[in-house]
């Protein structure tokens, strides 16, 4: 069993500038998490941590039910591998991959045995005389996982690992990395500010802004049921369209839009108190939306301004009457001219309503 | 296309010639003292042909004469064992401070006062520390080789502790947190990371220590003076007396003095010119 718990866990640097707010979680044994956000959120810093590569400030980690937070990186059976790769220059890959075995003393049948299985999990059996400086991105970036699934650690940890390789690259990888994991059942930290990367590798995903916790939840949920304002507009491409509107007792009404409330929906408005004149943001995905005629009802009308051919599918941005930008992301056969006038349907099963002051989405509360 | 690959042939005319006169500057001498140490004294005339001329014939007798008059093995010994003593003890010692350094005098004021304090040592000149130093060492019984490798270490720890510090910037500190990820120690990923991607700068500091060492007079004369123990500087200064200098012998000893420190430059300045680092971290 590999739990990692984070209980409290604040980092605060000497200057009183507080990188990571009480950050809670439990990490279950085997488990693949992703902490996302954007720079500066306090994702890396957090990873770090939890390597010991950074003191921490208030609060206990636990690797396997046992305190860690003054225990060396040697001592809490980690492995990280680190954006940049950091392998030893001077090192063949072979070395690289023994390195941390020799230091364990492990046999030397042992540690042969570990690294041919460690090549051939990652392909690397023909470079294993190579020095690093002879190796491309992506084979340097199968040595560095390499080094790191050699010592079969507790906790895996990754540190934006495919930010260096290009995306093609990137996609391969991403494939290689979901199949390891399956592979060799490590309970995976990985930090990234790739959302693609998030949501198809993890089986959690902690967004995370200004060094606080947004949501924990599976990326399904993630992207049907955001918590608030922020993981709604960072999670999914393009980004959730926010519409400001106000309640009138019956509907949502915006300055380009009135959408009738259904009954629960009035339900939770009238509980809430939105009645009296408190504003709300009205998210819609760009894929919830569908191209609509002046007679359809709850449309957004407007010009368009620019439609983005991405082959599987077209971004349209329009411009509404009243200013309010907003983007569709319409079937590939989908094709708009500029300044041409558009209506767009949301799909009222998928709105999202959040609450303007707070960001708070009322519907997940 | 062609238009650029013809411009970047045109030659500098001015560096060409700024070149040219470096290496005239360089040469020149290095050409008199060979032909000077072939040639017998008779051949030693007044004038262009005795400075600048060919010897008549290409005899190793002063060089020879000059191994005796120098005792050359022994004093080739002691030179041996002071300079790599001092090259081998000052690139562990001088590496390792570095590291500290480099690595804390950003993050620490106290570790930025050490470095200053070590820096300092460069502005101290010798002639200051001599009298002191010949007392000191005498009455510590260092009067030999021992102490003047070890006054070798401290005089050349500023420039070389400097050295080390700066050139810890090439080194990302991501390769000793991986190396702490992957269970090393401090003191183990100084010695099996950090030191050997230092190697440009081992090599750089050995060339510099060498050539100090070897070359100097100074130190080993007033340090070990009267023990009978000579370096190769110290003996050369036989071909000097009150009567006037045989500069056949004397060039010859130089030409022969000058050759490990050829050997040794050829062999350091290929470490310096590969850069160790190169794919360890993305670029």
């Amino acid at each position: 069993m590999s739990e990692v718990i984070l209980n409290h866990i604040q980092k605060t640097y000497p200057n009183g500038y507080q990188a990571v707010k009480d950050f809670n979680m439990e990490i279950k044994d085997q488990e693949f998490i992703i902490f996302v956000g954007p720079s500066g959120c306090g994702k890396s810093t957090t990873l770090r941590m939890i390597a010991g590569l950074e003191d921490i400030s208030g609060g206990t980690l636990k690797i396997d039910n046992v305190v860690c937070n003054d225990r060396e990186p040697k001592d809490r059976n980690i492995a990280m591998v680190f954006q940049n790769y950091a392998l030893y220059p001077h090192m063949t890959v072979r070395k690289n991959m023994e390195y941390p075995l020799k230091i364990a003393k492990l046999p030397k049948e042992e540690i042969d045995a570990r690294i041919e299985h460690a090549a051939k999990i990652l392909g690397l059996q023909d470079l294993l005389e190579r020095k690093p400086k002879a190796l491309s991105g992506g084979q340097r970036q199968r040595v560095a996982m390499g080094r790191a699934i050699v010592r079969n650690p507790k906790v895996l940890l990754m540190d934006e690992p495919l930010s260096n390789l290009d995306a093609k690259l990137r996609g391969q990888m991403r494939i290689e990395i979901a199949r390891l994991h399956k592979e060799l059942k490590a309970t995976t930290i990985y930090v990234t500010h790739d959302q693609t990367e998030a949501m198809t590798l993890g089986d959690r995903i902690v967004v995370m802004s200004n060094g606080e916790i947004q949501q924990i939840d599976t990326p399904q949920n993630l992207y049907e049921r955001p918590r608030n304002l922020f993981v709604a507009t960072f999670i999914g491409m393009p980004v959730m369209n926010i519409l400001e509107a106000e309640y009138d007792g019956s509907a949502i009404v915006g300055q380009d839009f009135r959408i009738e409330a259904s009954d629960p929906l009035k339900k939770i408005l009238d509980q809430q108190g939105f009645k009296n004149g408190r504003t709300l943001k009205i998210g819609i995905r760009p894929e919830n939306l569908r191209v609509g005629t002046k007679e359809d009802k709850n449309t957004l009308a407007g010009r368009v301004d620019v439609a983005e051919m991405l082959g599987s599918t077209t971004n349209i941005y329009i411009t509404t009457k009243n200013g309010s930008k907003v983007v569709a992301a319409l079937p590939g056969d989908v094709r708009a001219q500029t300044d041409q006038e558009l209506f767009l349907v949301p799909d009222l099963n998928m709105l999202h309503i959040f609450d303007a002051e707070t960001g708070l989405n009322i519907l997940e509360m | 296309m062609s238009k650029p690959d013809k411009e970047n042939k045109h030659t500098n005319w001015v560096l060409t010639i700024v070149l040219i006169l470096g290496t005239i500057t360089v040469f020149f001498p290095l050409y008199m003292a060979l032909v000077i140490a072939f040639k017998s004294p008779s051949e030693m005339t007044n004038d262009v042909q005795g400075a600048l001329g060919f010897p008549k014939h290409l005899g190793f007798e002063n060089f020879a004469k000059a191994m005796e008059v120098t005792d050359f093995w022994n004093t080739l010994g002691n030179s041996l064992l002071i300079t790599i003593s001092t090259i081998v003890l000052g690139i562990l010692v001088y590496s390792l401070v570095g590291y500290v350094l480099g690595r804390t005098t950003a993050k620490s004021k106290h570790f930025k006062l050490i470095y200053l304090y070590i820096i300092s040592g460069m502005f101290v000149p010798f002639a200051i520390l001599m009298m002191p130093l010949v007392k000191e060492t005498a009455q510590m019984h260092l009067g030999n080789q021992l102490g003047v490798i070890l006054l070798y270490l401290v005089f050349y720890m500023p420039m070389n502790v400097m050295l080390y510090a700066g050139y810890m910037k090439n080194i990302p500190e991501v390769m000793e947190e991986a190396s702490m990820v992957d269970g090393a120690s401090t003191w183990k990923t100084y010695w099996k990371v950090i030191f050997p991607m230092m190697k440009p700068m081992h090599a750089t500091v050995a060339i510099m220590t060498a050539l100090g060492t070897w070359n100097d007079v100074m130190t080993p004369l007033v340090i070990m003076s009267g023990t009978g123990i000579n370096t190769l500087p110290i003996a050369q200064l036989n071909f000097q007396t009150a009567f006037g200098t045989n500069y056949n012998l004397a060039f010859a000893s130089y030409i022969l003095s000058l050759i490990p420190m050829l050997i040794f430059y050829i062999i350091c300045q290929k470490q310096i010119l590969n850069g160790v680092a190169n794919g360890a971290v993305k670029g």
